[in-house]
């Protein structure tokens, strides 16, 4: 075998081909940085390489986003500071106005200041941020709020909106922006929430029932206590139901009315405002009665009306009526069990024709303003294995709209029941703030201090009132301030996730310079040496010996 | 004298024979870089012996045969190989034109459609901005612009290798005519018992080109000629008749037929070789199938955004407005089964943005019946914006992805083509070293032959006035 210049040639030109290909590619790699240019490159880095580039492009629009809602927010702070400087004035104007010393001339000065504030307070809720109202909902281009032109402080009705002093023309939507991946963070408020005190869900069911107290839900229920169940109402005769008597039949009903409250294996849950919290079950387990174990329902009735709905399966007969009859036992002289109203011996009334236990508390006499207060007390055995049965009940305590009513959930023996004692605040405290000052620029200007049904309801009452008003508000700033610190957070997060997704990306498609640097200095070396040997070979010749 | 006469002319023949032999030799030399060409020796064969008395005197030397050095083995290693390179090298252009279609730098289809997608997500920050949803038009037409341009540069690809076929063929029908005429050629050289050095030599060098260009393959058949045909079977040369092969164009399609003695076939895939089956597999496998996948692609966005899009109220408080023209082939899929290729099919060729009024895009969800649409309602932008994101083609891919897998695609098989080209150009390399080294020229072992030959004519030079002085002494005898 023998080698001819022609083989020895064009190896030569094929490795110096592939040499000067290959320097190519590393210098091109040198120049722009990158060592991923075309797919073959690395065709196992493209499917990170597009995702990573996808991300980084989200987190820069999350950023964008962040950025854009902490402005909106910022600003919307901005104007509910205001607000608070408003309502802080009107009460210092309103605690001034009670001073008896003030004449008529001083009074009518003191209204007009309100009234002035009152439109201030105007600007402030149709505040225009790059364009937009911003407390309009959805409708960013109308004004949310106007003057009621039909307004007449004897119509005012605080369960008709239509009456109340101001409209609100914006609606209850809120505008929610993604600020992470999956996260969307509603970057405004509503002017219903802030300004007329009606949450959002209320406002979509279309101002029903503008304000709620809270509310207290049982979960599932099934009777039999397996002890005696005692109803003590307040100076009233204690009414013992014993625990025979607490089977499935149509008379138990105290004992299905205790059952709706401290169920074994169910759970009470109270709401406010639609945000629920959960009691915790209750358990029958450890309820000790011989060890003086009471639980107490207590309904502070403040001359408005409660009402307690119980819901039921079909068929189950006792719901409403067992309540009423379990009240109608309750009274100094125990009625007919099937009664439907009656008239409680601390003047409240009840009634269960409309559908719903109504309790109304007496307005005048000497009971004005009495509580009702029931009290159960579980007697027997120690109760076991829960209540038995397989029927199933709920039920709800609806507190009358913005009543002073509270209803307290008290007892010794609640901690074994799985409870703890609660209040129920009858105050939905959301009011609105427009009626309020309206309300108090009236009471001022007829001088009307404590007369509740008087013009303008009295201003100590009103005084109260913008109490309420000022924490409602403080209350959305708050709200509003927890989410402009998470958006902070969130920032930070998108920040440091943009670094570290650039990182990773760089991984995939940067040349490693020094390692380019390298391996071109390699190759150069390579290249020159082939240089040099193909240039030897040729100098070799047996010519020259010839 | 008559010994002195013969020795007279056994030198003669001996200066004959080395001077035709540094002819040779000579030749060799002039064809060092001659591609193809095989080194030729003389074969020598000394003059018949004469009877002198009891035993015989050689009469000389003579040439008998000019031969070529020649391996069959490697003759066919190097045609097998050819069609190996051709196949792969011509593979490489038109997958670094894909390479450069499906690009994976900052400017490709993926990065439109997360802007398409960033876009809208822009928007649903201030979707009343008409500013903000003329861009989200605007993007939704780049988008639309570079699926259609991935198309027409899939389209242009495959007619530059329609356009490659079409020039080689001229040069293939050329080549398979001239392997006829030169079986013809060594046939008759060689039936007069002398060899047809040069013309086998250009008859290999040929076939080696049409093995590189259609993967020719050949069997010897006697005379001395060769068949050629294709790797199916189909025959290309018989003997000293050639076919011929045509191109045959209806709109953008381009088929190859072979006219074999009166008889027209088609040559698919399987009947081809070397380069035109690597250019014909992109053409027609490679190609198509990225076009499937670019069409699922835009099939995909288009009816998934014009979906959300129509359950969408606009500013104007229509709904049902669609964003991207719905592709040719759609069906309402759901609840019918998924869309198929047939569905798919002309989708990204044919897509574009269908809304033109910035009023119309749907930002905000469908307003109840009788109600109008609030400007500040950005919930269906956000639907929508979350698309990209979210939905998944078939279950298994987002839009990106799929794009990912399409790229990846193309690379995998670019890749594979380097490494395969340079394998089978490492091997063409080493076998053609090898030929050479078997029957190639070397100056080397020309330069010692011309030596070697040179004093083979000196000493005949001498040996004849060697002769000669003998001959003088004899006729000085008679003074």
């Amino acid at each position: 075998m023998k080698v001819t210049d022609n083989s020895t040639f064009r190896l030569m030109q094929t490795n110096l081909n592939r040499i000067t290909n290959d320097l190519l590619k590393l210098r091109n790699q040198g120049t722009t940085g990158l060592k991923f240019n075309v797919s073959s490159d690395d065709p196992g880095a493209i499917r990170p390489v597009l995702n990573t580039r996808t991300e980084i492009q989200e987190t820069k629009r999350y950023l964008t986003t962040m950025g854009n809602s902490s402005d909106r927010m910022e600003s919307t702070d901005g104007h509910l500071q205001h607000v608070e400087n408003i309502l802080v004035r009107v009460k210092e104007i309103a605690i001034h106005s009670v001073n008896a010393s003030l004449n008529q001339h001083d009074l009518t000065t003191l209204a007009d200041e309100i009234a002035e504030l009152r439109n201030e307070l105007l600007d402030a809720a149709n505040a225009v941020v790059d364009g937009k109202y911003i407390f309009a909902g959805f409708q960013e281009n109308t004004p949310p709020f106007v003057k009621n032109p039909t307004y007449d402080s004897d119509l005012y009705d605080v369960s008709n909106v239509s009456t109340w002093p101001y409209h609100y023309q914006g609606d209850h939507n809120s505008t929610q922006l993604e600020i992470t991946s999956h996260e969307f963070l509603e970057v405004n408020l509503t002017g219903n929430e802030v300004f007329m005190g009606i949450s959002n869900e209320i406002a979509s069911a279309g101002y029903t029932t503008p304000y709620q107290g809270q509310s207290l839900t049982s979960g599932q229920i099934q009777p039999n206590t397996g002890g005696d169940i005692t109803i003590t109402p307040k100076d009233g005769v204690a009414v013992t139901i014993p625990s025979a008597d607490l089977t499935d039949t149509d008379d138990n009903y105290a004992g299905k009315v205790s059952a709706l409250l401290n169920q074994s294996g169910t759970g009470l849950v109270s709401t406010t405002n639609a945000a629920t919290t959960n009691l915790g079950s209750l358990s029958l387990t450890g309820f000790d009665d011989q060890a003086g174990d009471t639980y107490d329902l207590n309904i502070s009735s403040g001359g408005s009306t409660i009402s307690v709905q119980l819901d039921g399966p079909a068929g189950y007969d006792y719901t409403l009526d067992g309540l009423a009859s379990a009240l109608a036992n309750t009274l100094p002289t125990p009625t007919n069990l099937s009664s439907t109203g009656g008239t409680l011996a601390n003047g409240v009334s009840y009634d269960i024709s409309s559908g719903s236990l109504v309790l109304t508390g007496p307005n005048t006499g000497p009971n004005a303003g009495a509580e009702i207060e029931l009290t159960e007390t579980i007697t027997g055995a120690t109760a076991s294995g829960g209540i038995g049965g397989n029927k199933t009940v709920y039920g709800t305590i609806n507190i009358a709209p913005n009543s002073s009513t509270d209803v307290e959930i008290a007892g010794a023996g609640l901690g074994d029941l799985g409870m703890s004692a609660t209040n129920l605040s009858g105050a939905s405290g959301n009011i609105d703030l427009f009626s309020i000052l309206t309300k108090t620029e009236e009471a001022i200007r007829a001088g009307n201090i404590n007369d509740l049904t008087g013009a303008g309801g009295s201003i100590s009452a009103q005084i109260k009132n913008l109490e309420v008003a000022a924490n409602q508000n403080r209350t959305h700033r708050s709200t509003l301030g927890n989410r402009a610190k998470r958006v902070e957070t969130a920032i930070t997060h998108q920040e440091d996730a943009k670094n570290d997704l650039k990182k990773l990306l760089s991984r995939y498609q940067d040349a490693d310079m020094i390692q380019t640097y390298n391996d071109i200095i390699q190759k150069e070396l390579a290249f020159k040496s082939a240089l040099s040997i193909t240039g030897r070979a040729s100098q070799i010749s047996i010519l020259d010996y010839l | 004298m008559a010994g002195l006469f013969n020795a007279l002319n056994a030198a003669r023949t001996s200066l004959e024979v080395n001077q035709k032999s540094i002819e040779v030799i000579g030749n060799n030399i002039s064809n060092l870089n001659t591609k193809g060409y095989s080194r030729q020796q003389v074969v020598l064969e000394t003059y018949p012996a004469t009877n002198f008395g009891d035993f015989f005197i050689g009469q000389g030397v003579k040439v008998s045969d000019v031969s070529r050095q020649h391996d069959v083995f490697i003759e066919k290693a190097l045609q097998g190989k050819s069609a190996d390179f051709g196949y792969q090298n011509a593979q490489t252009r038109p997958l670094g034109e894909l390479e450069q279609v499906f690009a994976v730098t900052n400017d490709n289809i993926s990065t439109d459609i997360d802007n398409f997608f960033d876009s809208i997500h822009e928007l649903s920050a201030n979707p009343s901005d008409l500013v903000q949803r003329n861009n989200v038009i605007l993007q939704g037409n780049v988008l639309t612009t570079s699926f259609n341009n991935i198309v027409k540069s899939l389209d242009t690809i495959q007619e530059n290798i329609n356009d490659t076929i079409v020039s080689e063929v001229d040069g293939i029908n050329a080549q398979l005519k001239e392997v006829a005429a030169l079986n013809d050629r060594i046939f008759r050289i060689e039936i007069h018992g002398q060899t047809a050095n040069s013309a086998r030599d250009q008859r290999d060098t040929i076939i080696k080109q049409l093995a590189v260009k259609i993967g020719a393959e050949t069997y010897d058949t006697e005379n001395g000629m060769v068949s050629v045909q294709l790797p199916g079977g189909l025959p290309l040369v018989e003997g000293t008749m050639a076919m011929s092969i045509s191109t045959d164009s209806t709109g953008s399609e381009l088929k190859l037929k072979l006219h074999a003695g009166g008889v027209t076939r088609d040559l698919g895939l399987k009947n081809l070789g070397g380069q035109f089956k690597g250019l014909v597999e992109i053409r027609d496998k490679f190609i198509p199938e990225l076009e499937a996948g670019v069409d699922k692609l835009a099939y995909e966005i288009s009816v998934q955004v014009n979906l959300q899009h129509m359950a969408g109220g606009a500013l104007d408080s229509t709904t049902n407005n669609i964003f991207f023209s719905m592709p040719p082939n759609y069906v309402q899929s759901p609840p019918a089964p998924a869309p198929t290729a047939t569905e798919y099919a002309g989708a990204a060729r044919n897509m574009s943005v269908a809304i033109t009024d910035p009023r119309k895009i749907a930002a905000a969800n469908a307003p109840a019946a009788g109600e109008s649409v609030a400007i500040g309602d950005n919930r269906n932008a956000l639907a929508l914006s979350n698309i990209g994101a979210n939905y998944l083609i078939g279950g298994v891919d987002n839009f990106n992805s799929l794009y990912g897998q399409l790229t990846a695609k193309v690379g995998v098989e670019s890749n594979q083509n380097q490494l395969s080209l340079k394998g089978a150009e490492d091997s063409l390399v080493q076998l053609e070293n090898f030929r050479d080294g078997l029957v190639g020229v070397s100056l080397e072992e020309e330069m010692i032959s011309l030596i070697q030959f040179q004093r083979g004519f000196e000493s005949s030079a001498k040996f004849l006035s060697t002769v000669d002085e003998m001959m003088n002494t004899i006729i000085d005898l008679k003074r």
